[in-house]
C-alpha cells in the first residue's frame, strides 16, 4: 500500500496506519449515530454529516490520501450494510466531499479554515448525493430548485459539523501526537 | 524519531475574515436561486406527475375540490392522496426515515417529494406558459 510505501520508518507508518484505521472507526460509529437521529425537514434527503468530523480530522492531522481512503471505506460500509441504493448515494456525496476539501485545503496551502473546511464539504455532499439521484435514479428535479436547499443546509450542516470538529481539535491534537 | 505527523492545530482557525465573504457569496446564490424558481412559478393550472424509479406511472390534474387517494400494485406501502386545495402528498410509506411523508403537502410548479427508498417521486409541473423553469433540467 502505499500508505506503507510514502514513508521509509516503519513504525510510523505503521502509526500512521492504525490513525488512518481509528479515525475509518470513528467515522462509521458517527455515521451509524447519524442513522439514530431524526432526519431533516427537508425535500430531499439530506444528513447532518457528523461523519465528515472524522474525514475532516484525517485530512488535517494525518493526510490527503488517508482522508480519502476513510472516505472511500465509509461508503464501502454502507454499500455493505444498507444496499445498493444508500451506498451509491453516499459514495457519490463522500467522495466528492472529500475531494472538493482536499483541493481546497491544497490551494489555500493548508491554511483552510475549519469552518471553509466544513462547509465546502457538506455542500459538495449534498450535491453529490443529488448528483447521484438525478443521473442514476433519473430523479426529474430541477437543479434550479433544490439548488437554495443544498447550499443553506450545506451551511447549516457544515458550521455544526465545524464547530464539533473545533470542539475537539485540543483532544485529537493530543492524541496524534502521542507516541502510542 | 521524528513524526511525520502534521499537527496543525496552530494553523488552523475556526473562521477567517475572508469566509464571511465565501459565505455571504453562498448565501446570495442560494437566494438569486429561489427569486428565480420563485418568480418562474405561476400556479394556474398544474399537474402532479407521479414517477417510480424513473418512469412515470400517473399524471394527476390538480383540480380544485378534487380529492383522490392513490395507491400502486408495485408498491402497496405507498399512498399518495390529492387534496381539494390542488395539493398532493404521501400519506404514507414504509420508508425508514419517512422524509416523503414529512415532505407534506406540495402544490406549486418544480416542488417535488420523493421517497428514496421505494424510488417514488411526484413532481409538480405546470402545464402550458408556466413550465418556463423546465428547460434547466439535469436530464432530458
Amino acid at each position: 500500500m502505499s500508505i506503507l510505501s510514502r514513508e521509509r520508518g516503519t513504525s510510523v507508518s505503521v502509526r500512521r496506519l492504525t490513525r488512518s484505521a481509528v479515525m475509518l472507526a470513528t467515522a462509521l460509529a458517527l455515521g451509524l449515530l447519524e442513522g439514530m437521529l431524526p432526519p431533516l425537514p427537508a425535500p430531499v434527503p439530506l444528513r447532518y454529516g457528523l461523519a465528515n468530523v472524522a474525514v475532516m480530522a484525517t485530512l488535517i492531522f494525518i493526510g490527503s490520501l488517508e482522508a480519502f481512503s476513510v472516505a472511500f471505506l465509509k461508503s464501502v460500509f454502507v454499500f455493505m450494510t444498507r444496499g445498493l441504493i444508500a451506498g451509491g448515494v453516499s459514495m457519490t456525496g463522500t467522495l466528492l466531499s472529500v475531494a472538493a476539501m482536499i483541493a481546497i485545503d491544497r490551494f489555500l496551502k493548508r491554511r483552510t479554515s475549519v469552518f471553509l473546511l466544513s462547509i465546502s464539504g457538506a455542500i459538495t455532499h449534498n450535491a453529490g448525493q443529488m448528483i447521484f439521484l438525478i443521473l442514476f435514479l433519473q430523479y426529474r428535479i430541477s437543479v434550479l430548485l433544490v439548488g437554495p436547499y443544498l447550499l443553506l443546509f450545506g451551511i447549516a450542516t457544515g458550521s455544526l459539523s465545524g464547530l464539533l470538529l473545533y470542539v475537539m481539535m485540543k483532544p485529537l491534537q493530543s492524541f496524534f501526537k502521542s507516541r502510542v | 524519531m521524528k513524526d511525520n505527523v502534521d499537527v496543525t492545530r496552530d494553523r488552523r482557525v475556526f473562521i477567517r475574515p475572508r469566509d464571511f465573504f465565501v459565505l455571504a457569496a453562498l448565501i446570495g446564490l442560494a437566494l438569486i436561486l429561489y427569486i428565480v424558481t420563485w418568480t418562474t412559478r405561476t400556479s394556474s393550472e398544474c399537474v402532479a406527475k407521479i414517477y417510480h424509479n424513473g418512469q412515470l406511472l400517473e399524471v394527476v390534474k390538480l383540480e380544485p375540490g378534487e380529492e383522490r387517494e392513490f395507491r400502486f400494485d408495485l408498491e402497496p406501502s405507498i399512498a399518495i392522496r390529492q387534496f381539494a386545495d390542488q395539493s398532493i402528498a404521501f400519506m404514507s410509506s414504509d420508508c425508514p426515515d419517512r422524509v416523503c411523508v414529512k415532505s407534506g403537502r406540495i402544490k406549486r410548479p418544480g416542488e417535488f417529494a420523493a421517497c428514496v427508498p421505494n424510488r417514488f417521486l411526484i413532481v409538480i409541473e405546470g402545464t402550458a406558459e408556466s413550465s418556463k423553469g423546465e428547460d434547466v433540467d439535469l436530464v432530458a
